[in-house]
């Protein structure tokens, strides 16, 4: 059985060569809505729990994960169809996202973050008759 | 729409370019010398009761199911990652010995080491004189 696959591999290097290391990927992401919650699904293969950094500066939230290349003792290189690097990608939260209480998880090479929303204010404003 | 993607712009090029991958998902990388191979894959998500690695003669076969649990009730706002079942066959630069294959998967990559098969490796012929 092999159905098809939607795939957008985004393998080819975002910054070519940053501070020196190694290339930076853009991992692919789903986003989904909920009625209180965002979830972003990322694919961040080789990255764990301790690789990643997940930040927020103003409406920006930026996911960086490091990933070190895999050498195997007496064995070359012959065939690659994917860059070993880096991962970089960066959103900009609308106003109704909760940042102090985002939630990030990491499971097989899979970032998942639950963003929640926060309260609409709503203000009612009484109008007092003359 | 909540989230602005400050990548869309490389996004829209490579969607160009990742059209040709479809047939080759999930990419490989290959390392070998004469006695042994590994092959690593990037198969983050997948359920890892779900993989399965085969080998027969010089041919890897690599199997998986990826599916998100999508939240309930939320609707899709993108959706780049890709989804469904996968079969990938590889052609290995030499016959392997199919007791001796291990497979292991971490952190979304599948790695699977194969020895290459003893009567497949090149034999020294004596000279007689």
């Amino acid at each position: 059985m092999s159905t098809a696959i939607e795939t957008k591999q985004e393998n080819t290097p975002v910054v070519e060569q940053r501070e020196g290391r190694s290339r930076v990927y853009a991992p692919a992401v789903d986003i989904y809505e909920a009625n209180d919650h965002f979830v972003v699904l990322a694919d961040v293969p080789g990255v764990t729990e301790s690789s990643i950094d997940i930040t927020i500066e103003k409406n920006v939230l930026t996911i960086e994960g490091k990933v070190e290349e895999k050498h195997y003792d007496g064995l070359e290189l012959s065939y690659s169809e994917f860059g070993v690097g880096d991962y970089y990608r960066a959103f900009t939260l609308s106003d109704d996202v909760d940042r102090d209480n985002i939630q990030a998880t990491v499971s097989q090479g899979t970032l998942r973050l639950k963003l929640p929303k926060t309260e609409p204010s709503k203000k009612k404003i009484t109008v007092s008759a003359e | 729409m909540f989230f602005t993607d400050l990548d869309r712009w490389h996004r829209s090029v490579l969607g160009e370019l990742s059209r040709g991958f479809q047939r080759t998902y999930p990419g490989i990388r290959l390392y070998q010398n004469n006695e042994r191979a590994t092959v690593l894959a990037e198969v983050p998500g997948v359920n890892p009761d779900t993989i399965d690695v085969t080998v027969q003669d010089d041919q890897l076969t690599l199997k998986a199911e990826k599916n998100t649990e999508k939240p309930e009730g939320a609707r899709e706002i993108r959706s780049e990652r890709p989804e469904g079942s996968f079969t990938r066959v590889v052609s290995l630069p030499f016959r392997v010995d199919s007791n001796q294959v291990n497979a292991k998967y971490s952190n979304g990559v599948l790695e699977v080491s194969l020895p290459r098969a003893e009567e497949d490796k090149p034999r020294k012929i004596a000279v007689a004189s």
